[in-house]
């Protein structure tokens, strides 16, 4: 009886000792004083034997094990805010790591059985008792150092955690848990194994159920990404167009400031009767006016993104081929557009910058044929980086960003190799909104 | 292949004709004009398969002229000539085939006539079948799609529709790459694409919109092909 009580205080005592080794470091602020601190401290290990002495006193030895898990949950939850951390997250943290308990128990109860193979296989019997405490003590130090190390590296987060993402997340280590005990109390008595059938079955069931809401989470959580990626490939564009805005201000100020010292000189010129230099100086100055940039698309922001996308080939060295003419009057939104061009241009130029200089070369296309808007980008890659980047099929976001802007606006994407070349094809169908004359 | 060439520089307008003989001296039948006005004279009469325009004519332009072809209802494909290098909104309203840059790229203007030529040709494709030993003859173009109806195929043309015996491995064997399986009952001539949906699309001709059913058996298939028979107008 004595060595029970015993066994059940160093293991709980060395429990907490766990539990304030797992939350240290989580907070640097004290939301409590050393007083308050040490009070709590004292009543906790206080509470723990009386409770351990009262139950192997009084209570029966199959409701012990529900004792135990109270307890348990009353320790972590504690500890937990003890050192700060937020009601929620002590409440996911408690359930976890009452799982993670009961794991430890589950295996220290079968590895004794392994070792003690001659002998009763029950904590009635002191050598199983004092072995398996050993072992289900040793597997919790473990598993509390391994769940530190790999997921804080030294530091508690707090997870701005909404309470149904927290109450799915806490469901399926509650039903371990449930499963766990079920296995745990499971015993020679009737009662009790009709009991740990149904807390297994009900939990099976339940788990399945929390998969389904997980799955429903998970495809809203990718809808929300997916939506995200796409304004801000949309700000990306809106801010170019605001550069480029600032870009042609200046320009208009720089070219005002360049005429009105030209119209000076020739002014100049003409007074003393040069004028075959004032001819030439004026053929020469209008040189200036040519337009900087290309121009392919009406739309601002569409323009100035291809414009710049092949600027940025020609400069890696990479030989660009394009013929492009885009109307204004598309019935297709032009920032959508612009995300698309952007991604498969991008891409593009990825694809030759890894090539040696002579063979780089791009090929984008982008015609109108009646009401009907095909794109084609193809450019030389290495044929290697079919096996060397497979990872890359399935890990592309941005492509999976066009597929599924493509499909929302009725159109077919698709993407192919021939030897050593890529290409992408787009075809969107009447997006010409013909003007009425 | 009847060609139009309309360009106020007569130098420009020899080149082009110079190059249309070096491409292939025996295909092209062309007719310079200096001017809109003669050509506009001689556009019904002469039935043009295509028509080479500069943009930049005094009078009337290139676009201009371009639109009053296409207010005729003629479809034939249009080529303009351009000495700007600004995108020009003007050409989309008149469904140009293509827009080349003075002065002119040898290649790029042959590439342009191997389109010009595939096209011209898949314009002339014919559809030939037999009704009661009668043969009957449809060009292509004109076939919006086939629909299976047991033994028989429905042609669904522009103007009549035809009951036909033909098995569909028949049928796709005289088809070129303008038409698409997109279901067990459907085969459909891409041109007349209006919309794409997920497992459907919809098809436009004569005034009137059709909506088909894509099988999931043949919908990767379908899309693949419709891209690749859209590729050919590039």
């Amino acid at each position: 009886m004595m060595l029970y009580i015993i066994l059940r205080n160093v293991s709980l005592l060395a429990y907490i000792a766990l539990l304030y080794y797992f939350f240290s470091n989580g907070t640097n602020q004290r939301i409590l004083t050393k007083c308050t601190s040490k009070l709590i401290w004292l009543t906790m290990i206080l509470s723990v034997m009386i409770i351990s002495l009262f139950t192997d006193a009084f209570v029966d030895t199959a409701t012990i094990p529900f004792i135990n898990l109270i307890l348990s949950f009353t320790l972590i939850f504690s500890m937990a805010r003890i050192h700060n951390v937020a009601y929620l997250d002590t409440l996911i943290w408690s359930i976890l790591l009452i799982a993670a308990t009961l794991i430890c128990e589950w295996l220290s109860l079968n590895i004794t059985k392994l070792i003690i193979t001659n002998e009763i296989a029950s904590y009635s019997n002191p050598k199983f008792a004092i072995l398996g405490t050993s072992i289900s003590t040793l597997l919790g130090i473990v598993v509390f150092v391994l769940l530190k190390s790999s997921l804080f590296k030294g530091r508690i987060p707090s997870p701005s955690l909404n309470i149904s993402t927290a109450l799915l997340l806490i469901s399926i280590p509650i039903l371990s848990i449930v499963i766990l005990v079920g296995v745990l109390i499971r015993g020679e008595n009737i009662s009790n194994q009709n009991i740990s059938e149904t807390a297994i079955t009900s939990s099976v069931i339940l788990l399945n159920i929390c998969v389904i809401f997980l799955y429903k989470i998970t495809v809203d959580h990718q809808h929300q990404l997916y939506k995200i990626t796409l304004s801000k490939n949309a700000l990306i564009a809106e801010r170019r167009l605001l550069d480029e805005v600032k870009k042609n201000r200046t320009n208009v100020l720089k070219l005002k400031h360049d005429l009105k010292n030209q119209y000076l000189v020739i002014l100049g010129l003409i007074n003393n009767n040069k004028t075959h230099e004032a001819k030439n100086y004026i053929k020469n100055s209008l040189q200036i006016l040519e337009p900087p940039l290309s121009m392919y698309a009406a739309d601002g922001v569409l323009n100035y993104l291809l414009s710049d996308k092949l600027n940025c080939a020609k400069e890696k060295n990479i030989e660009v081929c394009h013929q492009i003419s885009i109307s204004k009057h598309l019935k297709i939104d032009n920032d959508i557009l612009a995300i698309v061009l952007g991604n498969i241009i991008d891409n593009a130029i990825e694809a030759s910058n890894r090539l040696e200089k002579k063979r780089r070369q791009i090929n984008v296309t982008i015609k109108q044929f009646q009401n009907d808007l095909i794109i084609e980008v193809s450019n030389n890659f290495n044929s290697e980086e079919l096996i060397t980047r497979q990872s890359r099929k399935t890990a592309a976001l941005g492509m999976k960003n066009i597929d599924g802007l493509i499909a929302d606006v009725g159109g077919i994407y698709r993407h192919w190799h021939e030897n050593d070349r890529y290409y992408v094809s787009i075809v969107l169908f009447n997006v010409y909104h013909k003007k009425k004359t | 292949m009847k060609i139009a060439i309309c360009d106020d520089d007569p130098a420009l307008a020899e080149h082009v004709n110079d190059l249309l003989i070096q491409y292939d001296s025996t295909l092209f039948e062309t007719f310079t004009y200096y001017g809109s006005k003669k050509l506009i004279q001689q556009i019904d009469t002469e039935k043009f398969d295509c028509y080479i325009l500069d943009i930049e004519m005094d009078t009337i332009n290139g676009v201009e002229l371009a639109t009053l072809i296409r207010k005729k209802g003629i479809l034939a494909p249009i080529v303009f000539l351009t000495s700007y290098k600004e995108y020009m909104e003007a050409v989309f309203q008149v469904q140009t085939f293509d827009y080349l840059l003075k002065p002119l790229d040898k290649n790029r203007f042959f590439q342009v006539l191997d389109r010009l030529k595939l096209y011209l040709d898949k314009v002339e494709d014919t559809f030939i079948f037999s009704i009661n030993k009668n043969k009957f003859k449809l060009k292509m173009s004109d076939i919006v799609y086939f629909e299976k109806d047991k033994r028989q195929v429905i042609i669904h043309s522009l103007n009549e529709k035809y009951r036909v015996y033909i098995s569909t491995n028949q049928l796709l064997g005289q088809l070129n790459n303008d038409f698409v399986q997109i279901h067990a009952s459907f085969i459909i001539n891409c041109s007349y694409i209006k919309e794409l949906g997920s497992n459907f699309l919809l098809l436009h001709y004569a005034q009137e919109s059709i909506e088909l059913s894509i099988s999931r058996r043949f919908k990767n298939k379908s899309h693949e092909n419709i891209v690749m028979s859209m590729r050919g107008k590039l």
